[in-house]
């Protein structure tokens, strides 16, 4: 049992980690997406307004941060426990495979149902702000792009607090060791930054000019984001339960193969805003 | 006319205030959500317990392995028993300080045990197997104790709850209505002034048209002006020479 004053370190580290993590992502894409600097000041701050529009704005943020991660992060759940209950069916003592293969099942899952949460507020915003004559400097690939990350963010700040919780109680219980830290320094760095690049790549379909193209952009960015985030996932699980290296080793060479695919996800995320400008 | 304009300004004030406390209201129950969750968090680490893994485990007899586990306060013992390989039928009894059972679990593996208590102590875990060509080390044992003043921690939860959902409810209205008495205003501020490259202002001198000047195809003009001939001025609000 730990005493008060750790206890209560930990208790605020859990929340407060997740709000610097959050804040310092927003800061650094803020910073290095021009683009998304001017959306960002519209949205949240509607810059350039007086009076009662900019404080609904403000207002509206947090709800819409709010509605978004418990609404991406409740269907998550349920879809994973649907997929739980199946895999149970056929191997009740749930072998190391069927452990991989549930936790590989949050890349298709949770992709999906934050992609869905990211569509409705990309069609809210774009019926609110709909411009006419057509604005040709408005870029709605980046706008939708952009969208997916503050969803996917929202999902990543929800996720953080409860695996931080989490894992601080095991850091408390446990005692300080390489398994008990190193989870809480990746979910401190990566935790949100992680789903909010995964959602933005998912999203980078749904500002197409047609139809057809938003829905096959859409599906083909969605595939690769549920890969890379079911890879993510499945490296752990397969050097930690199949392999069995849940030591030292096995964390650092599953931290770094996690790295390596981050910056896939990054290169794939800036190629694309890039390519997506007009 | 002027009473007309002097009303006009006091919905304005008046939406703008309504606006103002909502977005506060709504902020500040992110603030109670925030500071609840550091307080809820804080004390559940504070009265983390005990946790056994299957080297915990003593040999108590045949096929019967026995471990202790402690409780501060009112609490749960909780966690998970699985086979490595095979699923084999184990007992698990969960007795109190007197030796009272206070939970039986007989069943095959995975056996999963959740024993509320209501007072501190040393608990006894008891694991016997049941199958014959089976082994204490095949299993894969975490269980752990959480002590938890449950009476102050739902009171706690509760308290915060109600608070943030006031803040929230209350503030989210506030800031609704106001967007639903200024949407007409909303659709007029488009982004197309925000983005891209600052605004191109321009002073037109000429006769006013129709409905808006353009003058190279590009761009056009939103003017204040209410009859025709005569000297408007105006904003760009399409593409400029950039």
């Amino acid at each position: 049992m730990v005493g008060p004053f750790l206890g209560m370190f930990y208790g605020i580290l859990s929340v407060m980690l997740p709000v610097l993590s959050l804040t310092a992502w927003t800061l650094i894409f803020i910073l290095f997406f021009p683009y998304s600097r001017e959306v960002f000041l519209k949205m949240v701050f509607h810059r350039g307004t007086m009076g009662a529009l900019r404080y609904i704005m403000i207002g509206l943020t947090p709800i819409v941060f709010f509605f978004s991660s418990i609404t991406s992060a409740g269907l998550s759940v349920l879809g994973e426990a649907v997929f739980m209950g199946i895999i149970y069916i056929f191997d009740s003592s749930m072998s190391p495979v069927s452990q991989m293969l549930s936790l590989m099942s949050a890349g298709p899952i949770e992709e999906s149902m934050k992609l869905a949460v990211a569509v409705l507020v990309y069609i809210t915003i774009q019926i609110l702000w709909r411009s006419k004559p057509k604005d040709p400097r408005r870029d709605r690939v980046r706008e939708g792009m952009i969208t997916g990350c503050f969803v996917g963010a929202s999902f990543g700040f929800f996720e953080s607090l409860l695996y931080l919780f989490s894992n601080f109680m095991t850091l408390a219980t446990d005692g300080p060791s390489f398994g008990s830290v190193d989870p809480i320094l990746w979910r401190f760095i990566l935790g949100v930054m992680i789903h909010a690049l995964y959602t933005g790549i998912a999203s980078a379909g749904l500002g197409r000019r047609t139809i057809t193209g938003k829905v096959l952009i859409t599906a083909a960015f969605l595939t690769v984001s549920v890969v890379l985030h079911a890879l993510n996932n499945g490296i752990q699980g397969f050097i930690v339960l199949i392999l069995e290296m849940d030591n030292v080793l096995g964390w650092l060479i599953s931290d770094i193969a996690q790295g390596l695919l981050i910056l896939i996800g990054m290169v794939i995320f800036i190629v694309t805003w890039k390519v997506s400008h007009r | 006319m002027m009473h007309a304009a002097m009303k006009g300004a006091y919905k304005r004030k008046k939406s703008e205030e309504q606006a103002r406390l909502g977005a506060i209201l709504v902020w500040s129950s992110i603030g109670v959500v925030f500071l609840s969750l550091m307080i809820i968090f804080s004390y559940a680490i504070m009265q983390a317990g005990d946790a056994l893994t299957e080297e915990d485990f003593d040999h108590a007899g045949e096929d019967t392995w026995t471990a202790d586990i402690k409780v501060d306060d009112l609490g749960l013992i909780s966690g998970s028993i699985n086979s490595m390989e095979d699923n084999f039928r184990i007992r698990v009894t969960v007795y109190d300080s007197r030796d009272n059972v206070m939970e039986r679990y007989d069943q095959r593996t995975p056996v999963t045990i959740s024993v509320q208590v209501f007072e501190a102590g040393t608990y006894t875990i008891e694991i016997e197997i049941r199958g014959s060509s089976e082994s204490f080390e095949d299993l894969d044992i975490s269980i752990s104790s959480t002590g938890l003043d449950v009476l102050m921690a739902c009171c706690g939860f509760l308290g915060f709850i109600i608070i943030f959902l006031c803040l929230f409810i209350t503030g989210s209205i506030l800031l609704i209505v106001s967007f639903f008495t200024r949407r007409g205003e909303l659709r007029q501020e488009r982004p197309p002034v925000l983005y891209g490259p600052p605004t191109y202002h321009h002073i037109v001198q000429g006769t006013t048209p129709d409905h808006s000047s353009s003058l190279d195809g590009q761009w056009h003009v939103d003017y204040h002006a209410d009859e025709k001939d005569m000297t408007v001025q105006g904003r760009d609000e399409g593409v400029g020479p950039w």
